[in-house]
């Protein structure tokens, strides 16, 4: 079993899709292929012991007269990832199955050509490697959302690309210059980096070269103004892989090319980190509150989950960094869920405005039922699976220092204040013309959205195996730094 | 005429109408231009390789002197020495009373120019034989060749225009 | 230099058979010249003589340029084709003085002496002048050539006062015999000698159109015809930097000290002003203009660091760049021909219009703004390597900004390109304008994925 399969074949995918023009032949392919990639991740998942070192690595020169190498390799983190992003891939194409966009084999093509890109950034371990995925995620997501966006997507994918590309630029900056840092013959590789010896002074100021890239792609506080529109405007299957999975890159890129390649200078600002992005937070949840475009409140909330993410990765301990890895996947299960709600809502009834609706639960009972429950995974109730990850977090902040815990509480309490009133205004009451247009939901939502809801009681019961499958690594990290 | 943003130039519209009238414009220019430099070089290799006295300059300021009193004397002499009774008669144009009309500076035969400038070019790269004529017995038999070769090449070029009808007045 | 002499009969060859009526065969020989100069080309690989005295020096780095522009040349060669159907009158010549213009390009990648280079540099511009003027009835063609030739002519001399400065001081031209009389007089050099240093690199600075040199090109670009552009801005280009490096690698490289200081404002003022005065352009050649003074800033980066790695950066910068760059003009002179407007606005929709040329162009524009996998990003990254290997940190840093800067004015193309518009016509592609943007396209994705073998080469 090679790690390149895992890039491969959702880039064969993604040629093959472009062939045909059928919609149906398009659908069937792509879920294939993506089940295919699943099943192939978990193959990987179960044969592989971490404890053991790095088995599953694949190791190629590239371009040796730069040090460039196409060299991947995969531990607890980066498999915890993989898993991540092929699953949520299958959800999300399966989540697009009564969508009819036009060209849509240039639209799947795209999506595989993303999550083939993502998953390389989560294998790879040459830095060089690691931006080339980084950026090659980024243009199809670009060009999907032009093509198939909704309003004023010309400026805000303007807006989105240069965001993104200044925050990676200088993540190249600064990759280049540890570079020249590493000792011996000079290379990219991840494990020559964590060797570099760098002094404080320069620490300093490399850390926020590259976390400005990871911080613009999370988004973490002062770096999030593309983040609102391009989560409004882009097609819903594009924001859910933006919030699901691509968001993850940003805090996997912190995990894994930040914090043990600058210590010291985490060390030196980790206080400011948390305080921007628990500020973040907050500011996001009170924004979320005055929304009435139910796509822009998600948006807005994810920030403010995202927020805690942040604080929580630097606080640096082992509850922390689990809560994060465990966050990860739950903040993605449920914004991914989250979103297609709110994309059947606006399918059926033709609005997005929370003003405008109200009363669906007096059509479709379950619909609104599974609404409820995956809001309360997302604010983070007790037996579901926002709990665990949120409340890890909040044991690590605390941990850390106790007076960010308190204030990534009350993120907390604000969120149930806006998801419940979404829930209220748009479920519950009267039903009005619009909502009465809400016919009753096929088949083709339940099955992303059942699926979401068992994942929601699941992990919120039973987490161990995940914590378990990312102890090693993270302990690991903590060691290196 | 359009006015580029940090630049402008401002033409004649007979320079676009008539382009080929800005070709003798554009070599004195050239011309101006490669003397200068031509000056400019010179002056500084001499000022560098060699130290000069003041006393050295002395011709060239006597030249300087002879040739502008030139000049000068003989403007000055003719404006005392002619007569000099202008009349209304005297400064109209034509006696005969035919009244002068149009643009003096009308545009005539492109051909003049261009055989001008063929006359120009023929004429620097025939400058190389000086050179070449003194040094003919020491550069031997490769010499000769080359400046056949040359002169081939030259050819080549004068068929040229005359295939291009270059000498034909009255196209 | 054989293919020097191959270039030279290709030349006069066309010459003559312009007198004939059929447009076509011109197209052929053109062709065949260049293919045939292209193969003796790559035949001196590897070789290292000197020529006529040391005036001309033929090795590895002449080689890769001299390739590097015939082969652009090629391409140009391959888009003028719908000159060809339009049956321009002075095709012949057209042809013929491009072919002269790459004659001087050739010399100025080769040259072992100042005056070697003075020639290579006139012989460039000179046939320069008048094409840029080949349009005889467009005013703009006109204006355009006039102040190219008066800039031009101005630059020469800055260039010539430079090169006396210098011979005044060291008593020779050749170039490495300057860098030993450097290596001898350390101390007791005389100031007209470094007067000379900074008067030579700002006659360079003209012909690539570095700011505070650059006015001349962005009115020459708009006006001069679409293909004479191309031609300036990738053979031009890459001959004057090859020159320019070569300049200061085998003359004045050990008193980098001195000059990389001027050369440092220089490139500070290229990279930060072509990319401000690019945002506001609305007319396609006016922005590639100064795309082209951005791109100059990049490739000055390579040179400023000045180290083992600067060859083979500004080989590859100035090839994929040209590549770029020919698939984007070839596109802009298409669609001139079609609607008679080279303004962004007019381009809304070419992409739905044309959907094959439409991702080429696409592709062109994510390589000039370097988006991995293309060649562009190679090129960008390479460059940022060395220049952060020669320590100039603060300036990558700017260079970084720039690029993001440059993300805007490409994007907005490629916004324009794609937008919903149903004004657009399709535009046919004949046979060789569709193997000229095949092969760059293919070539900017080699490069970019396989961009180890031309890196090794210098």
């Amino acid at each position: 079993m090679n790690a390149l399969f895992l890039i491969v074949i959702p880039f064969i995918a993604s040629g093959l899709i472009l062939l045909f023009r059928k919609s149906i032949i398009v659908k069937c392919i792509s879920i294939a292929a993506s089940l295919i990639q699943l099943l192939l991740t978990l193959y990987v998942l179960i044969q592989t012991n971490f404890s053991q070192g790095n088995i599953l690595s694949f190791f190629i020169e590239w371009i040796p007269s730069l040090g460039i190498n196409f060299s991947l390799n995969v531990d607890g983190i980066s498999m915890f990832m993989l898993v991540l992003t092929n699953f949520l891939s299958l959800l999300i194409l399966v989540s697009g199955i009564n969508r009819e966009p036009k060209r849509i084999g240039m639209f799947y093509s795209m999506i595989f050509f993303t999550q083939a890109a993502m998953n390389g950034v989560f294998l790879s371990s040459n830095a060089i490697l690691f931006y080339i995925f980084w950026e090659l995620s980024l243009i199809p997501v670009y060009f999907m959302v032009l093509f198939w966006g909704g309003e004023r997507r010309q400026a805000i994918t303007l807006k989105f690309f240069i965001y993104t590309l200044l925050g990676s630029l200088f993540m190249l900056f600064a990759f280049i210059f540890l570079y020249w840092q590493t000792s011996g013959i000079h290379s990219f590789e991840i494990t020559d980096f964590y060797k570099i010896k760098i002094s404080p002074a320069v620490q300093n100021r490399l850390f926020w070269c590259l976390f400005i890239a990871f911080a613009i792609k999370i988004p973490l506080f002062p770096f999030h103004s593309w983040q609102p529109d391009t989560y409004t405007t882009a097609p819903t299957q594009v924001t859910m892989i933006l919030s699901g999975i691509m968001l993850k890159m940003g805090i996997y890129g912190i995990i894994r090319w930040l914090l043990p390649i600058v210590p010291q200078g985490v060390e030196h600002w980790s206080n400011t980190v948390i305080i921007l992005s628990i500020t973040g937070a907050l500011y996001a949840s009170v924004i979320a509150l005055k929304q009435n475009n139910i796509k822009t409140l998600l948006a807005w909330s994810s920030m403010a989950h995202v927020g805690i993410i942040g604080a929580g990765i630097f606080a640096r301990n082992l509850y922390s960094l689990q809560g994060v890895m465990l966050q990860m996947l739950f903040h993605g299960i449920n914004i991914i869920g989250l979103f297609l709600v709110a994309d059947t809502i606006e399918n059926r009834t033709g609005t997005r405005k929370i003003s405008e609706l109200g009363g669906i639960r007096n059509i479709s009972p379950f619909f609104s039922s599974t609404f409820l429950i995956i809001i309360l995974g997302s604010i983070a109730l007790p037996l579901t699976n926002g709990f665990i990850g949120e409340f890890l977090i909040l044991t690590g902040l605390f941990k850390y220092y106790s007076w960010y815990s308190i204030f990534a509480g009350l993120i907390v309490i604000t969120g149930a204040v806006y998801m419940l009133y979404i829930y209220q205004k748009v479920m519950l009451g009267q039903t009005n013309e619009l909502s009465d247009s809400f016919i009753k939901v096929p088949w083709a939502e339940n099955i992303v959205l059942i699926p979401v809801i068992i994942l929601i009681f699941l992990f919120g019961i039973y987490p161990i195996p995940l914590l378990n499958l990312t102890e090693i690594s993270v302990k690991g990290l903590l060691q290196m730094m | 005429m359009k006015l580029c943003n940090g630049f402008s130039l401002s033409i004649n519209h007979n320079f676009i109408t008539q382009p080929p009238l800005a070709i003798p414009f554009l070599i004195i220019i050239h011309e101006l231009l490669l003397n200068f430099t031509n000056f400019v070089i010179k002056f500084t290799i001499m000022i560098i390789t060699k130290i000069y006295i003041p006393q050295d300059y002395l011709p060239v300021i006597i030249q300087t002197i002879i040739v502008f009193g030139f000049v000068g004397t003989t403007i000055l002499i003719t404006h005392l020495l002619g007569p000099n009774r202008n009349t209304k008669e005297k400064l109209e144009n034509f006696e005969c009373g035919i009244e002068s009309f149009g643009n003096a500076r009308s545009p005539f035969s492109v051909k003049y120019f261009l055989i001008a400038i063929l006359f120009v070019l023929f004429d620097v790269q025939v400058i190389f034989f000086y050179p070449w004529a003194l040094n003919l017995k020491e550069l031997g038999n490769q010499g000769f060749f080359e400046m056949l070769f040359f002169l081939g090449v030259l050819i080549v070029g004068f068929i040229y225009i005359v295939l291009k009808d270059a000498f034909k007045w009255n196209q | 230099m054989n293919s020097l002499i191959i270039l030279s009969i290709t030349g006069i060859t066309l010459l003559f058979a312009g007198l004939g009526k059929s447009k076509w065969v011109l197209f052929t020989i053109g062709i065949a010249g260049l293919i045939t100069a292209g193969i003796l080309t790559l035949a001196d690989w590897g070789k290292n003589e000197a020529l006529f005295n040391k005036m001309i020096i033929i090795d590895d780095y002449s080689t890769a340029f001299n390739f590097s522009i015939i082969f652009t040349t090629l391409m140009i060669f391959l888009i003028s084709s719908n000159y060809i159907r339009n049956a321009n009158k002075y095709l012949a010549e057209i042809y013929a003085l491009m072919i002269f213009a790459l004659i001087g390009g050739c010399i100025m990648t080769s040259f072992g002496n100042m005056v070697t280079l003075f020639m290579g540099i006139e012989t460039l511009s000179i046939p320069l002048y008048v094409l840029a003027g080949s349009r005889k009835t467009s005013i703009a063609s006109n204006e355009a050539s006039f102040k190219y030739f008066i800039l031009g002519s101005f630059a020469t001399a800055f260039f010539l006062l430079g090169v006396a400065l210098i011979y005044g001081a060291s008593g020779t031209f050749n170039t490495n015999e300057i860098s030993s009389y450097i290596l001898l007089h350390q101390t007791q050099i005389p100031k007209i000698f470094y007067t000379g240093i900074i008067i030579l690199i700002i006659g360079l600075c003209f012909k690539i159109a570095a700011i505070p040199f650059h006015f001349w090109s962005p009115d020459v670009y708009e006006g001069a015809p679409t293909l004479v552009t191309t031609f300036m801005a990738t053979v031009v280009k890459t001959a004057g930097f090859a020159a320019i490096f070569r300049l200061l690698q085998n003359a004045f490289s050990n008193l980098s000290v001195y000059w990389q200081t001027i050369l440092w404002i220089i490139t500070l003022l290229t990279l930060l002003i072509s990319a401000l005065a690019a945002l506001n352009q609305t007319g396609m050649k006016r922005l590639m203009a100064y795309s082209g003074i951005s791109n100059s800033g990049f490739i000055l980066l390579a040179v400023l660091a000045m180290n083992s790695m600067s060859p083979g950066a500004i080989l590859f910068y100035t090839f994929t760049y040209a590549l770029g760059t020919i698939i984007v003009f070839g596109m802009i002179m298409l669609h001139q021909e079609y609607t008679g407007s080279d303004s962004i606005l007019s381009f809304e929709g070419f992409g739905r219009a044309n959907p094959v040329s439409g991702i080429i162009f696409t592709l062109a524009l994510l390589s000039l703004t370097g988006i991995p996998v293309t060649g562009g990003f190679f090129a960008k990254y390479y460059i940022f390597l060395t220049a952060i290997h020669s320590n100039f940190i603060w300036i990558v840093v700017i260079g970084v900004i720039t690029t993001v800067i440059s993300i805007y004015y490409y994007f907005k193309i490629i916004n324009a390109l794609w937008k919903e518009n149903r004004c657009q016509k399709k535009i046919p592609l004949i046979i060789p304008f569709r193997t000229a943007f095949l092969i760059c396209s293919i070539l900017i994705i080699l490069t970019g994925i396989f961009p180890d073998y031309l890196i090794r080469l210098l």
